[in-house]
């Protein structure tokens, strides 16, 4: 699982964006915002991390069960992918 | 091309505090820019050699933006860029931009038998150059149209054809407010304010006016049926006003610095949501919002 080059995680103020760059402006046309869970996902899809690994995360900084994490976390790989940022 | 014995002229102005320095070899008529003529002898923060060749040779390196504007950054270490215009094939540059990485020494070259130094310096390859500068600067332009009044400047931005005109005239006609510029205002964060300031790239003359004010409210418009004015939060506020900001996609390095703007500018200025009639209510809603807030 790798998210595609050309998209920058950035933190304004309170509020997590993905922003396009480069040829990958014309593709994505617009900017995504995304929740304190979805911006502690993204960067662990970045660092290559497994399902597994990402639940982990996910359970280790908020107060969740297990199965609301994996949950969450296939909740918000599906929601990427659907918008065409995970490599094929 | 310059010959033995040729002079060379230089101007100065001064845009939203940088002084932009051309070098030609004649002096250049820039009829937007003359009211951001400047003499201060300070050190420039964009200085920019404009020369007329007979044949501009094609740029070397990778090809970021193939548009109607092309970006070629250089394969060397000095991440240098050119940007160009084409007359009609690609090797047939009309116009062409070389800037290194801080985007503060800049060439333009046009090719002299069917382009002119004054557009060379005042068409899109200059604003290039001083949008991307300014974000060095705490700076960002964004595609808006600012007044002031009563000494507190106002943004108004929105998609095309949404009203942005159309509210700035109104102010302009029903307050008395002046306005700053219609098209491409820089706005720029000093200590702990925002302000807004006239550059010279909008439409005509009378809309690049050197002016500044304090930034104390981006007022995002919509079209509507009846006026209503709502604060964003940050989230609203950024997924309305960003695709406003004339930001470097093209350069990660830019981008981030650019990000820090905006959020430094968002943190200093509220932005609103103004859904309106093309009215002087709209406008009335407007000043008692923002001076209700800010006072």
């Amino acid at each position: 699982m790798k998210i595609k080059d050309g998209f920058m995680l950035r933190e304004i103020v309170d509020t997590w964006v993905v922003v396009p760059l480069g040829k990958r402006v014309v593709e994505f046309n617009g900017i995504m915002t995304l929740s304190e869970t979805g911006a502690l996902l993204w960067r662990g899809i970045e660092k290559g991390a497994d399902i597994n690994s990402l639940v982990d995360s996910v359970m280790a900084e908020y107060d969740i069960d297990k199965t609301t994490a994996l949950s969450d976390t296939l909740e918000f790989i599906s929601a990427i992918k659907q918008k065409g940022l995970l490599e094929q | 091309m310059k010959e033995k014995g040729e002079i060379t002229i230089m101007q100065r102005f001064n845009v939203a505090g940088l002084t932009i320095e051309i070098v030609h070899n004649k002096s250049l008529a820039l009829d937007k820019f003359n009211s951001f003529l400047y003499f201060g002898g300070e050190a420039p923060d964009i200085t920019v050699n404009v020369n007329g060749y007979k044949h501009i040779p094609s740029p070397q390196g990778v090809m970021v933006l193939d548009e109607k504007i092309k970006w070629v950054k250089n394969l060397n270490e000095k991440g240098n860029s050119s940007i160009y215009l084409c007359k009609e094939g690609p090797d047939d540059i009309a116009y062409l931009l070389n800037v290194n990485n801080e985007w503060n020494k800049a060439s333009i070259m046009y090719q002299e038998a069917d382009f002119n130094a004054d557009w060379a310096v005042t068409g899109p390859l200059s604003e290039i150059l001083f949008r991307n500068r300014i974000l060095f600067n705490k700076g960002l332009v964004l595609h808006a149209s600012a007044v002031q009044f009563e000494g507190k400047g106002i943004l108004f931005s929105a998609p095309s054809e949404t009203g942005k005109t159309t509210q700035a005239n109104l102010w302009c006609s029903e307050m008395g407010a002046t306005l700053i510029n219609n098209d491409r205002p820089a706005v720029k964060v000093i200590g702990s304010k925002a302000y807004v300031y006239g550059t010279p790239w909008s439409g005509s003359i009378s809309e690049c006016n050197n002016s500044y004010a304090p930034l104390d409210a981006i007022v995002m418009l919509e079209q509507a049926n009846e006026n209503s004015i709502i604060k964003l939060n940050t989230k609203e506020a950024i997924l309305k006003l960003m695709p406003r900001c004339f930001l470097p996609y093209y350069d990660s390095y830019l981008m981030n610095i650019a990000i820090d703007n905006l959020e430094d500018i968002l943190q200093k200025s509220p932005v609103y949501l103004l859904r309106c009639r093309p009215d002087r209510k709209a406008v009335q809603l407007v000043y008692k919002t923002i001076w209700r807030d800010v006072e």
